[in-house]
């Protein structure tokens, strides 16, 4: 017994070690990205908090904290019923491994890590959990929904794979309203009108925030590097959306103050890149990185822990409960344009846009192993950027570090022939205008 | 092999190719001819001159009963065809199933000629799924989604009848039928007297292996996705079981030991799995998939006939075994039932390469097994015939496992 006891403790003990190595190793390259904002500092704390240091997410010792995955989770019911959410796709490397052993090989790394996280119990923020939240989005997250079910308790919320009619909407605004009783079981807090109009307004102003940030980054000649806005975008998931909302003010401030400056933080001449596809989670930060290190200059991202997470505003036009848990239900659907919906032009007009807004030069499309859905909407993509004469490169990943250097060699050769395109481009205009 | 009506000779060639290998497994009954003739012109392929909008079916998740009560006579797409798979590799990714793969190249083929007019159902049950129902409704085909919530709670269910309602809705536009709860129950009860046909039939072949393999048992299965009367199955089947009750017993053929296939569907003509299993001598004594589960479980006493039909509907939701639910007790306990009724030495567990889903089961089926005491071997495999050797090495050693295990249990007695 004791045997087993210590030969579990060691393993568990290797594994905090070895997770903790590579979400610090990560965190200091993000680091040491040149020019980094001083406001940043608290996110990258509180990555470090949780991925390094394992403690749990900030929140009072009476509150709950509600484990989320996807994005068509409302933060805004967990936090109107006195809980704390917390995002639970997990990038850990460690964790995929471990979770490697229970979940098929073929599962998509997110979800092995997901589970990883849970067999070898060292997250403090999935443990304390009191409930995990998880919408059936795709196969894999199907799937993991009934095995986490049998060791925590587990809300299964089915998203609609259409997103056109009013039924559609309909059916999800009762999955809401059973995930808010579910919620007020977990927590023992009532979910009312005013505390729900509260929550509303409070990642309302995140949001707000949050998109003059964005003005920052479509900046041109860069302000910021991608990666380091990625990690932010990635604190949200363990930060409460107060706490978040202000410091990202406090950000905003420091950056208006370096646009006046016109304190850029590199050329005009660097290649401006997009990246979307599946999710890019903290630690798992290594394509962005190896974009800006191959002198790309990441100024657009589309995916679910970035941009897309808190682009769209709740719109209340009814301010009864019904009204707005109605706003909610529009708000998390209809605007959402990840793959799992069996239409979603959106994500093309989507990217369409960012492109003409944050002038990219190329997109870079993610796709984990096993990620099915992001891979059937690339040759849409493809087809749809070539029109616009945009190269496009697919890039396959994994949670290891095995295909740095491939993912290296390729990502810096995609980056080369943009300069080149943008060469000819500017030469052939230099030679129009004489 | 020309024949003037074939809308699609490699797919023809294909299924006749495997036809012709399944017949020596059959027994030489003129009984069978019936179905084997099924499958046969279900692969020479439509007519899809006329007028009349033809509907289609992807998988076989659907309740037969709504296309039966518009007094139209489906086409059950359900994959199984390499030729078909190879067709669609271009437009999905890499690591997409077979089974989605040849499912959406048997729609999109030009030699098929889908048009406008048709109907394709797509019930939604994997990201697959979703994702070919779009790649139709691109490819400008007229593409109806039926949403199959992953729950099975009342809200659920409710949900569910609601979906299928709404098909039943359009499926009575398209064929200009007033689908009545009358229809839908006669429909009901015709399907369930073939269902309870199809279960006497597996009986059976329990209790005569000598008689009905596996392949044949397999086939008759499948033949219920090909006919265009299920009355008329029925009536054949019954004939078919009426014959196997004066048969004797037979000669046992499996040298290596009885086996249960479970795990990915096994939809002809890609019946690369069971004919190994055949060759190197093991008796299948019984598959299963999904679409096999589904017959078996489905079959419902004749009183509750009498219920209206969105009881039953709803009722089947919740009895469903489809591995597409995130829990799912049913799939493992009617795996469970099986391998108790069947008394197996061994399973093989097929899985398709993209079907994440079964892969998902198999650690929860694994500790079953254990507990049971029964061997399995986990398959991967795919369309194409390029494992066949892989599998067959694979599966000789399985049989060389099982045989020691008899031999030690023989020791032991």
């Amino acid at each position: 017994m004791t045997a087993g006891y210590n030969e579990d403790t060691r393993r568990k003990e290797l594994f905090e070690k070895k997770s903790a190595r590579v979400a610090a190793s990560y965190l200091r390259r993000i680091k040491e990205l040149p020019d980094m904002p001083k406001e940043m500092e608290p996110f990258l704390d509180v990555l470090e908090n949780v991925h390094v240091h394992f403690s749990d997410v900030e929140h009072e010792t009476q509150q709950k904290t509600v484990g989320t995955f996807c994005i068509m989770v409302p933060n805004e019911l967990i936090y109107a019923a006195g809980g704390v959410p917390v995002r639970l796709c997990s990038g850990s490397y460690t964790a995929y491994a471990v979770g490697d052993e229970t979940v098929p090989r073929d599962a998509c790394p997110l979800v092995k890590a997901v589970m990883g996280m849970g067999d070898i119990r060292m997250s403090k923020a999935f443990e304390n959990c009191s409930l995990l939240a998880v919408p059936i989005t795709c196969d894999c997250k199907k799937k993991i929904a009934g095995m986490l079910k049998r060791v925590k308790p587990t809300v299964m919320l089915h998203v609609p794979p259409m997103k056109g009619t009013d039924a559609d909407m309909e059916q999800y605004l009762q999955e809401l309203y059973r995930l808010v009783s579910v919620l007020e079981k977990t927590t023992g807090n009532r979910v009312t009108e005013q505390t729900l109009a509260e929550s509303i307004n409070q990642i309302g102003y995140a949001q707000y925030e949050m998109s003059r940030f964005l003005k920052y980054r479509r900046c041109d000649p860069a302000l910021l590097h991608g990666t380091q806005v990625m990690a932010v975008m990635n604190s949200y998931a363990y930060m409460p959306v107060w706490k978040w909302a202000a410091q990202m003010g406090r950000l905003n401030a420091e950056m208006e103050k370096r646009l006046s400056e016109r304190k850029f933080i590199g050329r005009d001449n660097q290649p401006r890149i997009l990246i979307t596809g599946s999710p890019v989670t903290f630690p798992n930060i290594k394509v962005p990185l190896l974009i800006e290190e191959m002198g790309g200059r990441l100024v657009a991202d589309e995916t679910c822990l970035g941009e897309r997470a808190l682009y769209d505003p709740v719109t209340v036009v009814d301010n009864s409960f019904d009204g707005m848990m109605r706003a909610l239900a529009g708000r998390y659907t209809r605007p959402c344009d990840c793959p799992v919906f069996v239409d979603n032009k959106q994500r093309l007009y989507r990217i369409r846009q960012m492109i003409k807004a944050h002038k990219v030069d190329g997109v870079v499309y993610h796709v984990l192993r096993g990620c099915l859905v992001y891979d059937y909407e690339y040759k849409i993509m493809e087809e749809e950027l070539g029109a616009m004469d945009i190269p496009v490169i697919r890039v396959e990943s994994d949670y290891n570090e095995e295909d740095v250097e491939q993912l290296r060699i390729r990502i810096e050769a995609f980056i080369e022939l943009i300069k080149l395109k943008n060469y000819a481009k500017q030469k052939k205009e230099g030679d129009r205008h004489g | 092999m020309q024949k003037p009506n074939v809308k699609n000779m490699h797919l023809y060639v294909e299924a006749k190719g495997a036809l012709t290998t399944a017949e020596q497994y059959l027994p030489a009954f003129p009984e069978i001819q019936y179905f084997v003739q099924c499958i046969e012109k279900y692969f020479e392929g439509w007519d899809m001159e006329g007028s009349e909008p033809k509907i289609f079916v992807i998988g076989s998740s659907l309740p037969e009963e709504i296309i039966h009560a518009c007094k139209k006579n489906a086409c059950w797409v359900l994959g199984g065809s390499s030729h078909m798979a190879s067709l669609a590799d271009y437009a999905v990714p890499r690591d997409t199933d077979p089974v989605s793969k040849s499912s959406l190249g048997y729609l999109l083929g030009e030699d098929r000629k889908v048009q406008t007019r048709d109907f394709i159902i797509v019930p939604l049950v994997s990201d697959s799924s979703r994702k070919v129902a779009y790649i139709l409704e691109s490819a400008g085909k007229q593409v109806f989604t039926v949403d199959i919530p992953p729950s099975k709670d009342d809200g659920a269910a409710l949900e569910y009848c609601r979906q299928i309602y709404r098909c039943i809705h359009r499926l009575g536009w398209i064929t200009r039928q007033a689908v009545t709860e009358g229809r839908l129950k006669k429909a009901h009860r015709d399907i369930s007297g073939a269902y309870r046909q199809l279960v006497y039939f597996d009986m059976l072949a329990d209790e005569k292996p000598g008689v009905v393999s596996g392949i044949c048992r397999m086939l008759i299965f499948f033949s219920y996705y090909c006919t265009d009367s299920v009355e008329e199955w029925a009536k054949r089947l019954s004939m078919l079981n009426g014959r196997i009750k004066k048969e004797q017993k037979g000669e046992f053929m499996g040298s290596k030991g009885s086996i249960l296939i479970a795990g990915s569907p096994v939809y002809f003509p890609n019946y690369k799995i069971p004919f190994l299993a055949q060759e190197i001598g093991f008796h299948i004594a019984g598959c299963a998939d999904y679409t096999n589960l589904k017959a078996l479980l489905k079959s419902v006493p004749q009183e509750s006939e009498s219920l209206p039909f969105r009881t039953l509907l709803k009722a089947r939701y919740q009895a469903d075994c489809s591995p597409a639910y995130p829990n799912n007790d049913v799939y493992v306990r009617a795996v469970c039932q099986l391998l108790s009724r069947k008394k197996v030495d061994g399973v093989i567990y097929h899985v398709l390469k993209g079907q994440i889903e079964y892969d998902f089961e198999l650690n929860r089926l694994e500790e079953i097994f254990a507990k049971c005491e029964v061997p399995f071997i986990r398959l991967e495999t795919d369309y194409n015939p390029q494992d066949i050797e892989q599998l067959r090495l694979r599966m000789e050693a399985f049989a060389e496992i099982l045989q020691q295990n008899r031999h030690r249990k023989e020791r032991q007695i």
